[in-house]
């Protein structure tokens, strides 16, 4: 453009023109400096969004529950696959993830990745990636090492028994033969080594039979030298009532159980005696309740008159008791761990004692009553405790293995 | 400058520059754009993570209690733990005192409780309390005089019992009063001051009882808080 007087305006020179174009170039330095942390910092918090969603997705879905349920009965390939069909149907294909289930210093589950196999490449991928993000979702998990039972199932007990393995996964034998009963607490203590007993736990929630009859007076006491070994026993129903007879073997077992021997037991039933009443949520079978929480009975099913070795060592009571009846009326005993049997030494482990049929009442065909906390206090008798673990998703942008 | 034929450059017209002036304004504004607009979506994120985590917290403690999972102080810092690790937020979890009484106004459906500003709780002596309710609620809509006497409860502890009194109930409206759970009288108050002066005696330990968790997440900067309370029955 050529000037001409008439016309006004600036002069750009070529200096003016460079220093105009360094000037350009510095703003659009300034722009992709100022542009590219924020991307950088979204680009991880949408990882760790994605990683929080897809946790969340598992929950409402109830497939955590799905994969938890798996693993607590001891299938933890199902438990591996469901995680992994489901997580890869929520994530996106360029999203790679890895689940981990329990404490990472020590997992239960740490093998899930967006493809079945090929668990060393996709461990090195995820040691490679620079940027993962994280979401953790903390849940119950059941106990690590699996409790193995031996039960006395008769009339009636079955589907408790059944609801029971279903709530818990516990390894359960279950016997209703004398014979083969006592087999299995001799192998039990043949087969102890110290500090692991061949059984966690005896069960028996109702024999409504003589468990050591004729030949078999004394064998009853079997289940105190069973206990001596690290054995836990948890009784309840009947089973004291038909198993009275001597005091130098089921007396034994009244003691270690936590009440005095009492050759002419009562047995009673009927209203009021419908709720009974938790009255030490201290105590490692009652812990997730409060002092006064009820638990539902069926009264028709009966109850037993058991005096304790220490008033102390009851932990639910029932209040409410017919007349003729002293109140309270102790629901569930104790004998904690280390007592100093009269015959035996020192227990190792604690027993547990119902003196009524929660078994049968819990399950009734007509009218099941409280079975929820039934199940709940007699699987916490038995020891089987869960603990509180994370569940982790690992998530990172990249191509699969 | 002086412009000399030895000198070659552009001139640059009074359009020229008018066109170069909203060039460098929109790029300033572009600049300003992506600064907000990266700021906005980063709350929005934190948010969304915060609110995940409390969220979370809360599934996590209903399914233990559902499960019948002990619920500790131990149990609770534990949690809290785990998740602040994971996540780098403050996360509190506490529990609260849990007052026994509270009423239910029968007029407004309204249930009023301890720990609010509905009433007050006074400690006479080592066995002795004053529960002082107020039954107007603001939060309805009503005009509320904070005189504290509808009603006014009198407790005392003898042995294992506890001997409850209605001191007064100076309203036309009644209240239904509680104890934890457990429904003590129905109807109180009124015109006829129905109950008033009347006495009951508990034991402690038959009524079960109600502990409130109270959760909190927020972002060390203080940017996004979570917080739900949780009735422990």
């Amino acid at each position: 453009m050529s000037l001409i007087k008439d016309k006004k305006g600036f002069v750009f020179s070529l200096d003016a023109t460079l220093a105009i174009a360094v000037l350009l170039l510095a703003m659009v330095g300034v722009a992709s400096f100022a542009e590219k942390p924020i991307y950088q910092q979204q680009g991880y918090l949408r990882l760790e969004r994605y990683a929080n969603d897809a946790l969340e997705v598992l929950r409402i879905t109830g497939t955590m529950d799905a994969i938890v349920n798996y693993l607590r009965q001891g299938y933890p390939e199902n438990a591996e696959n469901l995680a992994e069909i489901e997580l890869r149907k929520i994530l996106p294909r360029e999203i790679q993830f890895r689940l981990v289930i329990g404490d990472e210093n020590n997992p239960r589950l740490d093998n899930i990745f967006p493809t079945p196999g090929r668990h060393a490449e996709w461990i090195a991928a995820f040691q490679r990636e620079k940027e993962t993000a994280k979401a953790i979702l903390v849940t119950t998990l059941p106990p690590r090492e699996r409790l193995k039972v031996l039960a006395w199932v008769d009339n009636n007990d079955e589907e408790f028994i059944n609801q029971l393995i279903i709530a818990t996964g516990i390894n359960i034998k279950i016997v209703n033969e004398v014979a083969t009963f006592w087999n299995e607490v001799d192998t039990a203590i043949v087969n102890w080594q110290p500090g692991h007993p061949y059984y966690d736990a005896v069960f028996i929630p109702d024999a409504e039979v003589d468990l050591a009859p004729g030949a078999l007076a004394t064998k009853i006491s079997d289940l105190v030298i069973y206990q001596k070994h690290d054995g836990r026993v948890v009784v309840g129903g009947s089973t004291l009532y038909y198993n009275l007879q001597l005091a130098y073997a089921d007396g034994y077992l009244w003691e270690s159980l936590g009440v005095l021997w009492d050759p002419s037991l009562k047995e009673i039933s009927g209203p009021p005696m419908d709720n009974l009443q938790i009255t030490n949520s201290d105590s490692f079978v009652t812990m997730p309740y409060r002092n006064g929480d009820i638990i539902e009975y069926n009264s028709s099913y009966s109850q037993y008159i058991y005096t304790p070795l220490d008033p102390s060592w009851v932990i639910a009571k029932w209040e409410d008791v017919p007349e003729g009846i002293t109140a309270p009326l102790c629901g569930i005993i104790v004998r904690p761990a280390g007592y100093n049997h009269s015959w035996l030494g020192p227990l190792p482990q604690p027993a547990v004692l119902f003196n009524m049929r929660f078994a049968q009442s819990a399950t009734d065909a007509e009218n099941p009553t409280g079975t929820a906390d039934w199940i709940t206090l007699t699987k916490r008798a038995l020891g089987y405790e869960e603990v509180l673990e994370e569940i982790s998703l690992y998530v990172w942008r990249g191509p699969p293995v | 400058m002086k412009l000399g034929e030895e000198k070659r450059g552009f001139a640059l017209s009074s359009m020229a520059l008018l066109l170069m002036l909203p060039a460098l304004l929109l790029v300033a504004s572009g600049l300003k754009m992506i600064e907000s607009g990266g700021e906005t979506s980063s709350i929005q994120i934190l948010a969304d993570k915060v609110n995940s985590a409390g969220k979370n917290i809360a599934e996590t403690i209903k399914l233990m209690q559902e499960r019948k999972f002990p619920i500790t102080d131990n149990t609770l810092q534990s949690l809290a733990e785990k998740y602040r690790l994971t996540t780098g937020l403050i996360i509190e979890i506490t529990t609260s005192n849990d007052y026994p009484f509270w009423i239910r106004v029968k007029n407004t459906g309204v249930n009023h409780y301890p720990g609010t500003k509905y009433c007050t709780v006074e400690k006479i002596s080592p066995d002795e309390w004053k529960y002082s309710f107020e039954d107007s609620d603001a939060e309805i809509g009503e005009a509320v005089d904070f005189d504290y006497d509808e009603p006014i409860l009198h407790l005392e502890k003898i042995g294992e019992i506890l001997r409850i009194t209605i001191v007064a109930y100076n309203s036309t409206y009644s209240s239904d009063i509680y104890y934890y759970k457990s429904l003590l009288w129905e109807n109180v108050g009124g015109i006829g001051q129905a109950h008033v002066g009347e006495t009951v005696e508990i034991e402690a330990n038959r009524f079960g009882l109600f502990t409130l968790i109270n959760i909190e997440v927020r972002d060390p900067g203080n940017m996004a808080r979570y917080a739900e309370n949780i009735l422990i029955t």
